[in-house]
C-alpha cells in the first residue's frame, strides 16, 4: 500500500490529536496555533492526495480500518471529489479563522478561547469523517459530534441572542439525526450490512416488494439531513444560528458545516442507493422542487431582513437550495454543478461574513441602515464585500458565474428545464435585488455616521481576505482543471 | 395491518419514535424537550435490539471453546450499534442539559417562547 492512502486516515485523526494537546496549555495562543498547525497539515495532507489520485488508475481506494476485511470491518473511502472537499475544507476554515481573530478576541471570553479553538478542530475531523467514510453508522455518530461542535462555537459567544439561536439549532440538529439513525436501522435491517458499497451490492439484489421500506428511508435521510443543512422548508434555525455568532464561526458554519452533510448525502445517493435505484424510486423530484422553492423563498427573506449578517444567512439558504436543485437533477452534469458550487458557496459566503464582521466592528452596529460609506474606511473588506456579491450574483470573472452556467447546462437535459430556468433567472434577479443596494450604500460618501475611525484592519485579517479574493478570481478564471477533477471525482463516487 | 401486527416491536418503536419527535419539536419546556429526545433515541435503539433477535437462539458467546455453528446464535452486530447509540445519546443528552443551564440563568425560565424574547429585548 502506498503512503498515500493512510492520508484520509490521518486527515481525520491528526485534528483530533491535536484537540487533545488544547486543554493542556490552557493558552490562546498556544491553542490558536495548534488548531492552525492542524489545518496547515490536514490541507497538505490533502493536496498530496489529490496529487496521489490524479495519477491512480482505480480513481478510488479503500482503508481498512482494524483487522477484519470489507462486510466486517470497518472503512474509509477516498477519490478526486472527497480529496477536493477535504482540501477546500481545509483553506477555507484557516482563513476564516485568520479572518475572524480578531472577532473571535473580542467576543469570546479569554478563558474560553482555548476550547472555541478545541470545537473548530473536533468540527474539522468531524466533517472530514463524513467525508471520507464509507460506513453510514460512523457517519451518524459523526453526524452528533459535528452537531455538538457546531453548536458549541455558535454559543462561545454567550449573549442572549446566541444562546436562544444554538437551542434552536441543536433542537433541530437532533431531529435530523434522529431521523437519520431510523433510516440507517431501517436500511441495516433490509440490506444486512453498513458499509456503503456492500449496501449497493445487496439493494441491487434484492427481491421485489422492498420498495416502501426503501422509500421511507431514503425520505428519513433526505429530510435528516435537510433539516441539518437547511433546506428551504427546515430552514428557521439557520438564520439565527449564523447570524448571530461570531464571524468566524458563521464563516465556517455557513461554508463547511451545511457542505459536510449534504456531501454524505451526495454520497448516499450515489454509493448506497445508486442512481438509477433513486430514479425507480421518485425521490429526486422531491428534492429538485424543493430547492427550486429554496432558492426563490431564501432570496425573498433575504430582500426584507435589516441585520446584515441576518440577509447573508438567508442568502445561504438559496445557495443551499441551488445545490440541492443540482443533486435533483440526478444527472452527473447537475452533480458537477453542485460540487462546484459547494467549492464557490464556501470560499464566497466565509468571505462576505468577514467583511461583514468588519463592518459590524466599524459601524458598531448591526443594521444594513446604518452602513453608510464604510468601504471607505475599510477598503480591504469593502472590495471583499463587493466580489462576493457579485459572485454571488452571478457576474463573469467570479465562482458564481461558473456555476450558474453550470447549473443552467444541466438544467436543459431536464423534463422540467423551463421550469428551473424560469427559477434560476427570478433568483438571480433577486439576488441582485438584495445584494446591490448594500453595495451602494457601503460605497456612499452620504451620511456617514459615528464610524469607529480609529478602526485599522488588522495584517492577519487583509492577508486572509486577500487570498479569499484571490481564490474568488482563481475560480471564476481557471475553473477548467478544477472541473475536470470534479468530473473525475463524481464518476468513482458510486 | 396484519404485518404491522406481527413486527409488533417494530410498529411500537416507531410510534415511539414519532411521540419523541413530536415532543422534541412542539413542545415549549426544554426539559420536556430533552426528554423527548431521549424517547427518540431510545425507541430506534428498541428498533435495532429487535433486528438483532433472533427467536430460539442463544448469545454469541462461545463457551469451553465449542462453536455450535452460526444457526445456533443471535446477530450481535445490532446490540454494538445500540451500545454506541447510548454512549452518543448521553453525550447529547448532557449537552443540551448544560444548554438549558445557560438559557435558565438567561432568561430565567425554561419555556423556549418568542414571548420571552421580546421582553427581554
Amino acid at each position: 500500500m502506498a503512503y498515500q492512502q493512510h492520508i484520509p486516515f490521518l486527515s481525520i485523526f491528526i485534528p483530533l490529536i491535536f484537540a487533545i494537546f488544547i486543554p493542556l496549555f490552557k493558552n490562546r495562543k498556544a491553542a490558536k496555533l495548534i488548531t492552525l498547525s492542524s489545518i496547515i497539515v490536514e490541507f497538505i495532507l490533502s493536496a498530496i492526495l489529490i496529487t496521489y489520485l490524479n495519477n491512480y488508475e482505480q480513481g478510488f481506494f479503500t482503508y481498512q480500518l482494524g483487522h477484519y476485511p470489507a462486510p466486517w470491518g470497518n472503512e474509509l473511502r477516498a477519490g478526486l471529489f472527497e480529496a477536493i472537499i477535504a482540501l477546500t475544507f481545509g483553506i477555507i476554515m484557516f482563513l476564516s479563522i485568520l479572518g475572524g481573530s480578531k472577532g473571535i478576541e473580542h467576543d469570546i471570553k479569554e478563558r474560553k478561547q482555548p476550547f472555541y479553538y478545541l470545537m473548530l478542530n473536533l468540527l474539522l475531523a468531524s466533517l472530514l469523517a463524513l467525508v471520507y467514510t464509507n460506513d453510514i453508522f460512523t457517519a451518524y455518530v459523526f453526524l452528533e459530534i459535528n452537531a455538538v461542535a457546531a453548536c458549541a462555537i455558535v454559543i462561545a459567544k454567550e449573549s442572549g441572542d446566541t444562546i436562544k439561536a444554538t437551542i434552536k439549532y441543536f433542537i433541530m440538529g437532533v431531529l435530523g439525526s434522529g431521523l437519520y439513525l431510523l433510516a440507517v436501522a431501517i436500511l441495516y435491517s433490509i440490506t444486512g450490512h453498513l458499509l456503503m458499497s456492500n449496501m449497493r451490492d445487496a439493494i441491487l439484489n434484492l427481491p421485489t416488494g422492498y420498495e416502501i421500506p426503501m422509500i421511507v428511508a431514503m425520505v428519513l435521510i433526505v429530510v435528516g439531513l435537510a433539516v441539518k443543512s437547511a433546506l428551504f422548508p427546515f430552514h428557521t434555525w439557520l438564520p439565527d444560528a449564523h447570524g448571530s455568532a461570531t464571524s468566524s464561526a458563521s464563516a465556517i458554519l455557513s461554508g463547511l458545516v451545511l457542505k459536510g452533510y449534504i456531501i454524505l448525502l451526495i454520497k448516499i445517493i450515489c454509493r448506497v442507493y445508486g442512481i438509477e435505484t433513486i430514479e425507480r424510486l421518485n425521490i429526486l423530484p422531491i428534492i429538485l422542487i424543493l430547492g427550486l422553492l429554496g432558492m426563490i423563498l431564501g432570496s425573498v427573506y433575504a430582500l426584507v431582513q435589516k441585520d446584515l449578517k441576518k440577509m447573508i444567512a438567508y442568502s445561504s439558504v438559496a445557495q443551499i437550495g441551488y445545490i440541492y436543485l443540482g443533486i435533483g437533477l440526478g444527472t452527473s452534469a447537475g452533480l458537477l454543478a453542485s460540487g462546484f458550487h459547494i467549492i464557490v458557496h464556501a470560499a464566497t459566503k466565509s468571505m462576505l461574513f468577514i467583511a461583514s464582521g468588519n463592518f459590524i466592528e466599524i459601524t458598531g452596529s448591526k443594521k444594513i441602515e446604518d452602513l453608510n460609506g464604510v468601504a471607505h474606511t475599510d477598503p480591504k473588506s469593502g472590495l471583499s464585500f463587493l466580489i462576493g456579491s457579485l459572485s454571488m450574483i452571478g457576474i463573469p470573472l467570479f465562482g458564481g458565474f461558473v456555476s450558474k452556467l453550470l447549473f443552467i447546462d444541466s438544467a436543459l437535459d431536464s423534463n422540467l428545464s423551463i421550469i428551473i430556468l424560469i427559477g434560476l433567472a427570478i433568483s438571480t434577479m433577486l439576488n441582485g435585488m438584495y445584494y446591490i443596494p448594500v453595495l451602494l450604500r457601503i460605497y456612499s460618501k452620504k451620511d456617514m455616521i459615528k464610524h469607529n475611525l480609529e478602526f485599522k484592519s488588522s495584517d492577519v485579517v487583509k492577508y486572509s481576505l486577500n487570498r479569499l479574493i484571490f481564490i474568488n478570481v482563481i475560480l471564476g478564471i481557471f475553473s477548467k482543471p478544477i472541473l475536470n477533477a470534479i468530473l473525475e471525482g463524481i464518476k468513482n463516487l458510486g | 395491518m396484519g404485518s404491522l401486527l406481527i413486527n409488533y416491536y417494530e410498529s411500537i418503536s416507531v410510534i415511539l419514535f414519532g411521540i419523541g419527535f413530536s415532543i422534541l419539536l412542539l413542545h415549549k419546556n426544554l426539559i420536556r424537550k430533552i426528554i423527548g429526545m431521549n424517547i427518540m433515541d431510545v425507541s430506534i435503539f428498541l428498533f435495532l435490539a429487535v433486528k438483532g433477535y433472533v427467536s430460539g437462539r442463544e448469545v454469541p458467546i462461545i463457551e469451553g471453546n465449542i462453536f455450535q455453528g452460526t444457526d445456533y446464535y443471535i446477530n450481535p452486530l445490532p446490540g454494538g450499534l445500540v451500545l454506541t447509540g447510548i454512549v452518543v445519546s448521553v453525550c447529547m443528552t448532557a449537552f443540551a442539559l448544560a444548554l438549558t443551564q445557560k438559557y435558565y440563568e438567561k432568561y430565567n425560565t425554561l419555556d423556549l417562547d418568542e414571548e420571552v424574547f421580546r421582553k427581554r429585548s
